[in-house]
């Protein structure tokens, strides 16, 4: 009986031993996959297509600038309208946002983050909110006043995009990160984000971009 | 061979079972302090269910050691395991303190993260009760190896009577 009982015991013990073993060895491996992960960064080199495009993005919104400068035919509700698109341009030169990044180098998730925060503070508050939201309600030439809501959509889509990649991101400090079942093997999540971050700036950009060449084309509307 | 790496996975997870004390007491106090939970006040009974399995452990370690639980300290199987749960647990608390890849120890500048080790605490529970209820099992297996032992003895005694 108390051989029956020992070996009983000893059973149970093991068992639970060996419960234990795959615990610890799952926390071991899980702790190695989520570090791996959340260490890959993000190169940007010159080449890159969306830092090209960004650059030359801003470089024609910069030309249109200095053609509506050199107009003769200005009237007040576009003079209105480039100093709003020239405080936009001077946000999105301003330092921390996609188009000051340096190239050639690696970008953590730390400062994709910040890229993206910089992307709501600046471009969504400090120009859409300060600059261009009035759109609808000014005295602007209609083509501006037609295009106002697909530009609040617009930008309401963008900015709900970017927060997504925020919200991921933010998710890296727990393994809701990397437990999600279609994740067996490493992925690079901070590299979709960054890509739906710099696809925001480049997309913002092109909006004032449009406004840009609209104040050199737009007749002078009522 | 085996017998020696076995006295050393031993020693060793010995080592880190006592180094992860005060680490986890500093960690579990920031975190504390950081909600402004008292440790030492209304809110002991919380800090004591965090500490109590490592308590728990270096008392049942001791008893290993100085009462001659053969059938623990002998167990390969049991040590390697132990000693497998330490460095998962070291890890835990490294990456806490370490890791700057992950967001929150960078964005709210804590030296901490808080965030990652809460979400540790109970796997480490599981892993160190774990630990101590195979152990105390091993131990009464230990002690009915012994009344087996007692029995042949007075068994013997009985027979040169």
């Amino acid at each position: 009986m108390k051989k029956f009982i020992k070996d009983y015991i000893k059973i149970i013990s093991t068992t639970l031993i060996g419960l234990v073993f795959v615990l610890a060895s799952f926390y071991l491996m899980i702790n190695y996959n989520h570090s791996e992960e959340i260490k890959k960064q993000v190169y940007i080199s010159y080449n890159d297509s969306r830092y090209q495009e960004g650059q030359e993005i801003l470089r024609k919104i910069n030309d249109n600038l200095v053609k509506f400068q050199n107009n003769s035919n200005k009237s007040n509700a576009k003079v209105l309208m480039y100093n709003s698109i020239l405080n936009c341009y001077n946000v999105l030169q301003s330092e921390g946002t996609f188009f000051t990044l340096k190239p050639e180098k690696s970008y953590s998730s730390y400062e994709i983050y910040e890229l993206g925060e910089n992307f709501q503070s600046k471009l969504i508050n400090s120009c859409y909110v300060l600059n261009l939201s009035y759109l609808k309600t000014e005295d602007l030439p209609n083509e501006f006043k037609d295009v106002a809501p697909f530009v609040t959509s617009y930008v309401d889509s963008i900015n709900a995009n970017v927060q997504d990649s925020l919200a991921e991101i933010e998710n890296n400090s727990s393994y809701f990160y990397t437990t999600n079942i279609t994740s067996a093997t490493i992925r690079n999540y901070l590299n979709s984000d960054y890509s739906t971050i710099a696809n925001a700036y480049i997309d913002f950009a092109n909006i004032i971009l449009n406004l840009s060449e609209n104040i050199n084309s737009v007749g002078e509307g009522v | 061979m085996l017998k020696i790496l076995n006295k050393i996975i031993l020693h060793l997870k010995n080592i880190i079972l006592i180094l992860l004390v005060p680490v986890t007491i500093y960690i579990v106090g920031y975190m504390f302090e950081r909600i402004g939970k008292e440790m030492f006040g209304e809110h002991l009974l919380e800090f004591i269910d965090v500490l109590f399995p490592f308590i728990l452990l270096i008392i049942l370690n001791l008893i290993n050691l100085f009462a001659k639980q053969e059938e623990v300290k002998d167990n390969f199987y049991y040590n390697i395991t132990s000693l497998l749960c330490m460095i998962v647990i070291s890890i835990f608390c490294y990456r806490a303190l370490m890791d700057s890849n992950m967001y929150f120890l960078n964005k709210y500048k804590y030296h901490i993260n808080f965030n990652y080790f809460s979400d540790q605490i109970a796997p480490i529970k599981v892993m160190l009760y774990g630990l101590s209820v195979s152990n105390i099992l091993l131990m009464i297996s230990n002690a009915i190896k012994i009344e087996n032992k007692e029995i042949k003895e007075t068994k013997k005694v009985n027979k040169s009577k």
